[in-house]
């Protein structure tokens, strides 16, 4: 298939052992199937990594893929996705980052990186003018996430226009949730992708932006059908994501039962409106720091005008910062939660995966599992900021008590036992879920996607809204079990598809001026049946891809406190786990899945173009 | 005749008066034997903004975005609605909220 707008053609292959570089041609009728992204990133994934590769095997492959939005003039198209097998589950892994990568990298000549390998020093990656080379980055050793991008920014000559996503002191020590930080605060965060480029000894990657030309087939109309996108982006849920950024609706966890409070054991926390977007807004001081392109700029930089971290700048935290280094951890002052969310993202660490270990220590140190002897002399109670500093420094740098909080809750609390296990908030495939508290109103959807997901992450959902383009009716009982697990079905793909285009989801409320959007761009003629096919297929893909990797579907489920029923709150007595099984086996069935095993039958992946994987399952 | 507080919190409450940063409230009278539907029916013709962004009284349902909790407790929008009001009571409407 020809290739008319959209795409750079190329993608650069790197292997660290050899130190080569080469290019290679895109196929179009690998992006008409896959379009980019996430999907592009599963079919590699795929075809190169086979059963028996582990997440720190130099056989494993790195993907960093933009898609055919990215680097356009589509609002927020500076995403890119990273794809992998990842060390929390030793399974797929897909995470997506905004920021300005995704579009830089078209702008130097590519559309996806594929990085194999191990490097025997630690190296960074600088790719520029239609070429790349890799260049030493032993000085960068130790150093964070926010220095490195400084340095290497500086060694380069360059400054916005270059595009810097790292890793620091927790990736380098294999942290199993290291994340890559780009860009002073976008981060690449679920299922240890950071990790995997530590094991690789890969320092960072960096792409400056170039003079290379992203062909649009009809740039006037993506003008037209962006500006209207736009416009309902501006107005989502009110504004708010506009107005206050994502912390805009953590009051609103806070009523409906969904921001995770004291590791799911409350789910009353009454500061809720000192810690939440407005409070941030309103009395620190915040600028935007908008992505490539994008005029939502919901993501800001802030300094901290009170307390004791009154002066401390860095970025604003998104929601799940806000949630996990506050009341999750029992910390009600803002400025202390802008100053540890920003730590984590130093240190390169998933802020979702160390809220939720931190949460647990305290818990397991409040019931008296740990003495502070136990944790290295720190008294890890709610909300001793100072102590939860020092622990995070730590499990960065796998330093005493550190080290096994390194491996994340569910290994850590394995290893621990002493009745800890039941007090770890995880799904069974090894990651934790996003900085909610999935018991709670609207939010079951969420706990059945994380746990069901190739990813272990939300792979169908995003909160309980979607598209309304999509057809599916809203879910009107949020406790149902049947209409939860169905409607997950039903939307399934959408996001997927989303995920392959390399823009951000705040920007695409409208599924079909979306995929109008992608037309404009590419010359193509997609609807979105035509787009739900193509996330289905990715989804559909990855899962057979976990299935030859080890996936068993005991591990489709919530850990005993993540499926627990809320003891208090407004969702007292709501309970999901009696009602797991139906749900589970109720979306099995919708997804076109074996109810016993759990693999796609036969007729799905024939349906979805896939009828080679067949033979593999 | 008694009284129940309402509360209407994130943006839901934009364009209810007097609104402060985080929500608005309202304190309704009822007649003896009204339902919660009856007073959301009364409330969404007499006050636009309910009737325009919390409860549709056309369809006698809520707006899909809105997470509806009676007495401290998330309520179920539908069998609920015929619920009888009592002296005192608390209803907070509160936004879903997808993302973050």
């Amino acid at each position: 298939m020809e290739l008319l707008g959209g795409y750079m053609g190329k993608i650069l292959r790197v292997d660290l052992t050899a130190k080569k570089i080469s290019e290679e041609k895109l196929d179009g009728g690998t992006l008409a199937k896959y379009i980019g992204g996430t999907g592009l990133g599963a079919e590699i994934l795929y075809q190169e990594v086979p059963p028996g590769v582990e997440w720190d095997d130099p056989r494993n492959c790195l993907i960093m893929a933009s898609g055919p939005l990215a680097g356009t003039r589509f609002d927020g198209s500076g995403t890119f996705s990273v794809v992998t097998k990842g060390p929390m589950t030793n399974l797929a892994g897909a995470s997506q980052a905004n920021g300005f990568l995704g579009a830089y990298l078209k702008m130097a000549g590519f559309d996806a990186i594929v990085i194999q390998g191990r490097s025997p020093d630690l190296v960074y990656l600088y790719v520029h003018d239609g070429k790349a080379e890799l260049r030493d980055a032993r000085s960068l050793a130790g150093k964070d996430t926010w220095e490195t991008e400084e340095a290497i920014l500086s060694e380069l000559g360059l400054k916005r226009n270059g595009s810097v996503y790292s890793i620091g002191p927790a990736g380098e020590n294999l942290v199993r949730f290291a994340a890559i930080v780009g860009d002073k605060g976008h981060v690449v965060a679920h299922n240890g992708m950071g990790a995997v480029m530590g094991a690789k000894r890969l320092k960072a990657v960096v792409a400056k932006r170039g003079d290379s030309k992203i062909a649009v087939k009809d740039p006037e109309k993506l003008v037209e059908l962006n500006n209207k996108l736009f416009e309902e982006s501006k107005n989502l849920m009110g504004g708010i994501l506009y107005k206050y950024g994502t912390g805009g609706g953590l009051s609103s966890g806070a009523q409906a039962g969904w921001l995770p409070i004291k590791n799911y054991t409350t789910n009353i926390f009454p500061e809720h409106e000192k810690i939440n977007g407005q409070y941030l807004r309103t009395h620190f001081e915040v600028k935007p720091a908008p992505c490539f392109a994008c005029r939502i700029h919901h993501v800001h930089s802030i300094r901290v005008t009170e307390g004791p971290y009154a002066g401390f700048e860095g970025e604003e935290p998104e929601y799940e910062g806000l949630a996990g280094m506050g009341s999750q951890i029992g910390v009600a002052d803002a400025g202390s939660i802008v100053f540890l969310s920003n730590l984590a993202d130093r240190l390169g660490m998933d802020v979702n995966e160390s809220s939720w270990v931190t949460g647990w220590v305290m818990e397991c140190y409040e019931k008296g599992i740990f003495t502070p002897k136990e944790l290295d002399g720190l008294e890890m109670k709610w909300g001793n900021v100072e102590a939860v500093k020092a622990m995070l420094q730590k499990i960065a740098k796998r330093e005493g008590f550190g080290a096994v909080l390194a491996e994340g809750v569910k290994r850590a609390s394995e290893r621990v036992g002493k009745g800890s296990v039941e007090m770890a908030v995880y799904s069974l495939k090894g990651a934790s879920p996003r900085g909610h508290d999935h018991r709670g109103m609207g939010r079951w959807g969420e706990m059945l996607d994380t746990c069901l997901s190739n990813t272990s992450t939300i792979e169908a959902t995003f909160g309980p809204g979607y598209p309304p383009q999509l057809g599916v009716p809203p879910v009107a009982d949020p406790f149902s079990p049947q209409e939860v697990s169905t409607v997950n079905a039903k939307i399934n793909g959408w996001r997927q598809f989303e995920d392959c285009l390399g823009v951000c989801r705040f920007c695409t409320p409208n599924a079909l001026l979306t995929v109008e959007c992608v037309n404009a761009v590419t010359g193509w003629n997609l609807s979105i049946s035509d787009a739900m096919t193509i996330g289905r297929r990715i989804i559909n893909q990855l899962r057979v891809f976990n299935f030859r990797h080890g996936l068993h579907t005991d591990v489709e489920g919530p850990s005993v406190r993540y499926g627990s029923t809320p003891v208090d709150g407004p969702c007292q007595g709501k309970a999901i786990r009696p009602n797991w099984e139906y749900m589970k086996q109720n979306y099995y069935s919708l997804m076109g899945w074996d109810q016993k095993t759990g693999k796609p039958l036969p007729e799905t992946l024939r349906a979805l173009g896939l009828e080679e994987l067949i033979k593999d399952l | 005749m008694g009284k129940v507080d309402i509360k209407i919190y994130s943006w839901l409450s934009d364009s209810f008066p007097g609104r402060t940063l985080s929500h608005a409230a309202l304190n309704e009278s009822f007649r003896e034997g009204e339902s919660l539907r009856d007073l959301f029916s009364r409330l969404s013709s007499q006050c636009p903004p309910f009737g325009k962004v919390i409860f549709d009284c056309q369809t006698q349902r809520f707006y899909p975005h809105v997470n509806f909790i009676y007495k401290g407790k998330a309520a179920d929008a539908i069998h609920d609605l015929d619920r009888k009001l009592e002296d005192g009571d608390e209803i907070l409407f509160v936004s879903i909220y997808a993302g973050g």
